[in-house]
């Protein structure tokens, strides 16, 4: 019994330390790939492959139903370049992130921080229920319901405004209230699963760190400032990353807000055009599915950039524990 | 001052009512005389030492000690200098640029001191300070902390549940137990006079002794027999008739008492007058290198007694032993002290509402 045990050890602690034979790591390599395989092929078939295909014909004039694509090389940037409604569109895709970064980002962190003082479990448990539910509802159904909200004679952002006797808007059919009022709305939709990140972060700092900052004299804005804000930093720069990224690819709700299928969406006069908006219209109500192609490279390039600035930006400013 | 108490009995919640973290619900907190019950932590100027630090992962060990001056707005030439003035006391000079995830438990302990001292707080509250350090590291720290504290002589309450880190550092001493004081009083005091069973063998390494006797009728006195035992009384288990008259009226309806009795004061081997001569069965020699701890029973009761030299005492030995009177702590059959003629005068804490 003893000696089977022994045995048994011995054996144990070779298959952990010992010398493997080429066969084990083969195998366990063929059993690797073979795991990873099914998503692996999702991955390809879905999304490496439509992207590198993406790539490749935006160097060309290519048409879905046209035999015969022909090599233009940078030619659709040189359109895009000369197309005032594309830089229109960046434009507006600036607009929408940079508006839309900070404040999500901050009211998140505002949510998160009075959610953490509430002192009763249920009415917190609630609250943060109530934050949340916006974002699992799904973005074109409540886009509608905004769109009713919205509108300028009979809505109930009016009627706020009037309630408060500020002026009238006339939000997604004005050019200069358009994409504020998409901003709103994504807000209203988002803010919720930041604010989730927000607390989960806030949870992770130690609490004996808190009470040490507490007992060392540091209290209110000045103990934020020094301790729990760059204890949030790594959960911050997350926020910052995810919400750029989400917001330079909006589309379904300024799509279903300003108009939907019809031709109408991105407006008014442009005002709501954004790049993915642009690239849906440009691909699927035009039939430019090169100068499309070209167009998603070009946000592609630009996404990358921005998260890569972030990055960089974030290694000399974030402490990573 | 230490307080000291097995885990869960309220040391570390005593410490975060006084500095403020924790609200008592009953009773006050009085800092140099003054009620600071209606402070904030952060107004009551006390220094707090954590049992994991709770350094400032993110910022350097001069920030970190800087912290707090900053709070109060102290001039940056003043922080410079009283950073400075620590950082040379605890010899953090040269790691004033790290972060406290470079440093050493040794130097992180340090660092939380530091940053407790940089303020001058009027009083200091450590909790379990060296409790994550390693055996050797903390025998240095401690001597480290009893030498600064002599330096700086700025009040300080320790908690510990190590109790020879209470009798080693400490002025007065604090046993609680169940949220409860259960003693205070100079740690030698407390040592030699517990007032209960329970702190009899809380304090000293190994414990007192405790066994439970009886006392019977023998010749007209009263001797001591094991309280489990049938076994009629010895000659040389006899009390003292004093200390009979004084024992009785406190034993319990079956004649049951606590007796008492530190390891270093047992004798093995050559009888002493005055005292009471046992033969117990040796269980176990361990040899500790300057000592030899002896586990006996004594009918079926354990002692444990502390001898020099180099015996060999088989399992199962006769071995006698010998209690002498005046190292004997009686107790009731509840297990509270019953005074000894040498407790006069000395403070027992409880009574004089001291703690």
């Amino acid at each position: 019994m003893i000696s089977s045990r022994a045995a048994f050890l011995r054996s144990f602690t070779r298959a952990m330390h010992g010398p493997r034979s080429i066969g084990a790591t083969l195998r366990e390599a063929l059993l690797g790939y073979g795991l990873v395989m099914p998503s692996a092929l999702i991955f390809l078939v879905f999304y490496y492959a439509p992207a590198a295909f993406l790539a490749y014909i935006s160097f060309f004039h290519w048409n879905l139903f046209v035999n015969g694509n022909q090599f233009v090389g940078l030619r659709n940037f040189e359109i895009l370049a000369n197309q005032p409604l594309f830089w229109r569109s960046l434009f507006n895709t600036a607009y929408y992130v940079v508006v839309l970064v900070p404040t999500t980002t901050l009211l998140a962190l505002a949510f998160a921080l009075l959610l953490r003082e509430m002192p009763n479990l249920r009415s917190g448990g609630l609250s943060r229920a109530l934050i949340f539910l916006p974002h699992v509802t799904p973005v074109v159904a409540t886009s509608i319901i905004w769109v009713w909200i919205f509108n300028p004679n009979f809505g109930l952002a009016n009627a706020i405004l009037g309630f408060l006797h500020l002026p009238q808007l006339n939000w997604l059919q004005s050019v200069t209230w358009a994409l504020p009022s998409v901003m709103i709305y994504t807000l209203w939709h988002s803010v919720g699963l930041y604010t989730v990140l927000f607390l989960a972060g806030l949870a992770s700092i130690p609490k004996n760190v808190l009470e040490a900052a507490s007992v060392d004299g540091g209290h209110g804005w000045f103990a934020f400032r020094r301790v729990v804000w760059p204890m949030l930093g790594p959960v911050t720069f997350f926020v910052i990353v995810l919400v750029s990224v989400n917001t330079i690819q909006t589309f379904s709700q300024i799509y279903t807000l300003t108009g939907g299928p019809s031709s109408l969406a991105g407006g008014p006069a442009f005002a709501t055009t954004t790049d993915s908006l642009l690239i849906y219209q440009t691909a699927f109500l035009y039939q430019h599915f090169s100068l499309a192609s070209a167009m998603s490279l070009v946000l592609f390039v630009l996404t990358l950039a921005l998260t890569l600035i972030q990055k960089l930006l974030a290694d000399r400013i974030v402490f990573y524990r | 001052m230490a307080v000291v108490g097995p885990s869960g009995c309220g040391k570390s919640t005593l410490l975060r009512i006084i500095s403020g973290l924790e609200r008592a619900t009953s009773g006050s907190v009085l800092i140099d005389g003054s009620v600071v019950d209606s402070l904030a932590a952060y107004q009551r100027n006390v220094g707090m030492v954590f049992q994991n630090y709770a350094l400032y992962p993110h910022m350097t060990v001069f920030a970190n000690l800087a912290f707090g001056l900053q709070a109060q707005r102290v001039p940056h030439a003043d922080i410079r200098r009283r950073v400075a003035e620590v950082a040379d006391l605890l010899e953090l000079s040269g790691m004033l640029d790290k972060r406290p995830g470079t440093l050493s438990g040794g130097q992180r302990q340090r660092v939380a001191l530091g940053r407790a001292l940089v303020r001058n707080p009027r009083c200091f509250l450590m909790d379990e300070p060296l409790s994550n350090l390693d055996a050797l590291l903390r025998d240095r720290m401690r001597v480290e902390l009893r030498t600064l504290h002599e330096r700086v002589r700025i009040p300080t309450v320790y908690v510990t549940h190590d109790q020879s880190e209470a009798m080693t550092l400490a002025d007065r001493v604090i046993v609680m137990r169940d949220g409860e004081l259960i003693q205070a009083g100079r740690p030698q005091d407390v040592y030699e006079h517990p007032l209960t069973v329970f702190v009899a063998q809380f304090l000293g390494s190994p414990p007192m002794s405790v066994v439970q006797v009886r006392l019977s009728q023998h010749h007209g006195g009263w001797a001591v027999v094991p309280f489990s035992s049938d076994a009629a009384a010895q000659d040389a288990c006899r009390l003292p008739a004093e200390a009979a008259a004084r024992l009785l009226p406190l034993s319990g309806p079956e004649g049951q008492l606590w007796l008492g009795i530190r390891p270093e004061d047992i004798i093995i081997g050559d009888p002493v007058a005055h005292g009471l001569d046992l033969t117990a069965v040796c269980e176990m020699v361990e040899h500790l290198g300057n000592r030899v701890q002896v586990h006996m029973r004594w009918d079926s009761q354990r002692l444990v007694a502390l001898t020099q030299g180099n015996p060999s005492w088989p399992r199962d030995a006769v071995l006698h032993a010998t209690l002498p009177w005046h190292a004997v702590s009686w107790f009731d059959h509840l297990g509270r002290r019953v005074p000894r003629a040498d407790d006069q005068g000395v403070s027992l804490g409880l009574r004089n509402g001291e703690a």
